[in-house]
């Protein structure tokens, strides 16, 4: 996971300075913005084209972002850009928010349910979850069906495995 | 076994009712990259090293498959797969236990086959124990043992008197292919048939047709009552030959320190075990290494490929008595590329082992069988681990034979040999010839004091080099009919010195063997 590497340490960079700076929510949205647009797949196709010298790569992504994010995000995108690095930009935002997240105390938790379930009941496994661990729980709801019943929770690389068919599984295996 | 059907159904009743009340909790990680039997896993953050993890439901009829996680990294850990492993995609999940491997240990596993995770090939049936033990455990410790001091009897006469080997040693058994090496093995398995050791092999990187051959061996010589075989043959992936010899090791260590109880109700608390081979599984080991893209070293192994035999051999110990006294022997195997024990595996395992006994292939093609080296072979050990009847007819066999071999060096030249010389190099050959055993046919320690006894004072001179064979076998039967009290009173005192007039009887004996019967 060389870009995982690498996405480290260029989000470490931005998470200081935004820290300092008192930017943290402006660079979060600026990271968002900047991978809405290298990602379109034209200009990730100009990006990715040896054929195009990198004044104009960085030419082009100046004329894109220039009034859409802060001067140091775009600078940020120019670097990338210019050490050809744009493809790490994912690895780097989600690195960010995840120092974020650490920051702020939250952490994200996917729960995942056989059918959609309502608001109370997503606030109360919320409330749950967040009695577990003790931090600040964003909830995201996923549905499969595949889980037959019940739930599964994933906080972090922590699965709290509720769920109808590992149920099943594991009686099979008692009495097989 | 009869099981009731009502009873059957109640428990089902009374599992499926108390079906709601668990969750699991675990530690998840994602694949991101499989081949070659190895597994780069994101996540798995809490994982520990040598860490059991599982892919569920990637094996056979939706079974898990065991993982073992071997590096841990900042994001990944690599995890080395212990089964089937092209159902395994990336993106899959990947589940970790917080145990470590463990393998059935205990009584049932007595005369069975199983493979290295300690499941049954033997097509016997389910082994019924719910005794486990982790395969990995650090060795006893300096308190916990005791010196050396009671024989392990091979049956093997150029062994038992030569290098004597005894319960808690690590002795070596080194040679080229082909050299009798497992033959040493399979002769000492067969010679504990009525005695109080179980006896544990562990196959690693051999085929399957000679695993076959060898368990039909030890079934047919009454040795598979007290055997269990451990077996990762060359079709098994890497990881399971690696950890082979630590599942027989942890099957060992059960009997050395609870002991097991036979079918005739007698507890044993000795094993001698044996990995055949260790050359095998530092390959195997190697192959795991390279796949994890460890720095190679010396021959391609890795660094820690010393620490992959010491802490495997270390494990053997014979306890004290307040530990209990039990003993686990071992009898690694390491086979020799063109006799050069210098390569970096032999000279490894030769310095962690309490001596080796050395096979030659020259020795082996000139009919010397077993062919063993006795300028070479060392048990460092030495006499503690003899019968006092032993150390006391064998005791200058050694060094006499020694000389014999340089005698019979120079005596090649072709000069005029005096008569003391001549007398010297004759009784050598003697000996030399009596050192030769037919395999499957393992010697009871007191037929081997009397037959040392009677070629070290000159009672062979007279015997034809090429009869010393037939003088062996005609003797013990003689012995064994017509006079079993002698050989009894040996077997019943290992730590009694031969009498005076024990020996004056025994020479009786065989002037009377020798007027009787005409070679």
């Amino acid at each position: 996971m060389a870009a995982g590497t690498a996405g480290r340490r260029y989000a470490q960079a931005i998470f200081e300075i935004a820290k300092s700076e008192n930017t943290i929510d402006t660079w979060g949205n600026d990271l968002a913005a900047i991978e809405q647009v290298m990602n379109a797949p034209k200009i990730h196709d100009f990006l990715e084209n040896p054929k195009h010298s990198r004044e104009e790569k960085q030419k082009i992504v100046t004329q894109f972002l220039e009034w859409k994010v802060q001067p140091v995000a775009l600078r940020l995108a120019l670097l990338l850009v210019s050490r050809e690095r744009q493809t790490y930009l994912s690895a780097i935002k989600r690195e960010f928010d995840a120092s974020v997240n650490k920051m702020r105390g939250i952490v994200v938790a996917t729960v995942t349910t056989a059918q959609p379930i309502d608001a109370p009941e997503t606030e109360r496994i919320r409330n749950q979850l967040a009695k577990m661990t003790g931090k600040e729980v964003r909830v995201e709801l996923q549905v499969n069906p595949a889980i037959i019943g019940g739930m599964v929770a994933r906080i972090g690389d922590t699965l709290i495995d509720g769920s109808v068919a590992t149920r099943l599984q594991n009686l099979r295996k008692q009495l097989v | 076994m009869a099981v009731r059907a009502d009873e059957i159904s109640s428990l089902i009743k009374n599992q499926l009712q108390n079906l709601d009340t668990e969750t699991q909790r675990s530690e998840v990680g994602t694949v991101v990259e499989v081949g070659d039997g190895i597994a780069r896993v994101y996540g798995l953050s809490g994982v520990k090293a040598q860490e059991l993890v599982e892919f569920p439901g990637k094996g056979p009829n939706g079974t898990d498959v065991a993982g073992l996680a071997l590096n841990l990294e900042e994001d990944t850990v690599g995890v080395v797969i212990m089964g089937p492993y092209t159902t395994i995609q990336e993106g899959d999940m990947v589940r970790s236990t917080g145990r470590i491997i463990s393998v059935p240990v205990g009584a049932a596993l007595v005369g069975r086959v199983v493979n290295s995770l300690g499941e049954p090939i033997d097509g016997k049936g389910e082994i019924k124990t719910d005794k486990r033990r982790d395969i990995e455990r650090i060795a006893p410790g300096v308190i916990a043992r005791q010196p050396v001091d009671t024989p392990v009897q091979t049956g093997i006469m150029a062994i038992d008197a030569l290098f004597p080997i005894g319960r808690g040693q690590r002795e070596l058994i080194i040679g080229d292919r082909q050299t009798g090496k497992t033959a040493v093995a399979i002769d000492a398995f067969i010679n504990q048939k009525g005695g109080d050791l179980i006896c544990i092999y562990v196959a690693i990187g051999q085929k399957q047709s000679q695993v076959a051959q060898i368990v039909a061996t030890l079934e047919k010589y009454g040795a598979m009552e007290y055997t269990i075989v451990v077996m990762a043959g060359a079709s098994d992936p890497a990881p399971l030959r690696y950890i082979a010899p630590y599942a027989g090791c942890a099957m060992a260590e059960e009997i050395m320190e609870n002991g097991i109880t036979l079918a005739d109700g007698r507890l044993i608390k000795d094993a001698l075990i044996v990995y055949d081979d260790l050359t095998k599984q530092a390959q195997a080991y190697r192959e795991v290494s390279l796949l994890l893209r460890r720095p190679a070293g010396r021959e391609a192994y890795p660094g820690d490929v010393f620490y992959l035999h010491s802490r495997l051999l270390e494990r053997s110990a014979r306890l004290s008595a307040d530990f209990g006294g039990g003993s686990i022997t071992a009898l690694p195997i390491i086979e020799t590329q063109a006799n050069d024990v210098s390569a970096y595996i032999p000279t490894n395992v030769i310095s962690i082992t309490d001596g080796q006994i050395y096979l030659e292939s020259d020795l082996f093609n000139a009919g010397q069988r077993p062919a063993v080296n006795t300028g070479l072979s060392v048990s460092r050990v030495g006499s503690a681990a003899q019968t006092a009847p032993m150390k006391q007819v064998a005791g200058s066999m050694k060094s006499n034979l020694n000389q014999f071999r340089e005698l019979a060096a120079f005596a090649g030249f072709g000069s005029d040999l005096d008569k003391s010389t001549r007398a010297q190099l004759d009784r050598g050959q003697r000996i030399v010839e009596l050192l030769k055993q037919r395999q499957y046919q393992p010697l009871a320690v007191e037929k081997q004091d009397m037959l040392i006894y009677a070629a070290n004072n000159g009672f062979l001179d007279d015997v034809p080099t090429n009869k010393i064979a037939a003088f062996k076998t005609t003797f013990v039967e003689f012995m064994d009919t017509s006079h079993p009290e002698f050989g009894q009173s040996i077997r019943e005192n290992p730590k009694k010195k031969l009498s005076n007039e024990q020996l004056q009887t025994l020479q009786n004996y065989i002037k009377e063997f020798k007027q009787s019967r005409t070679l």
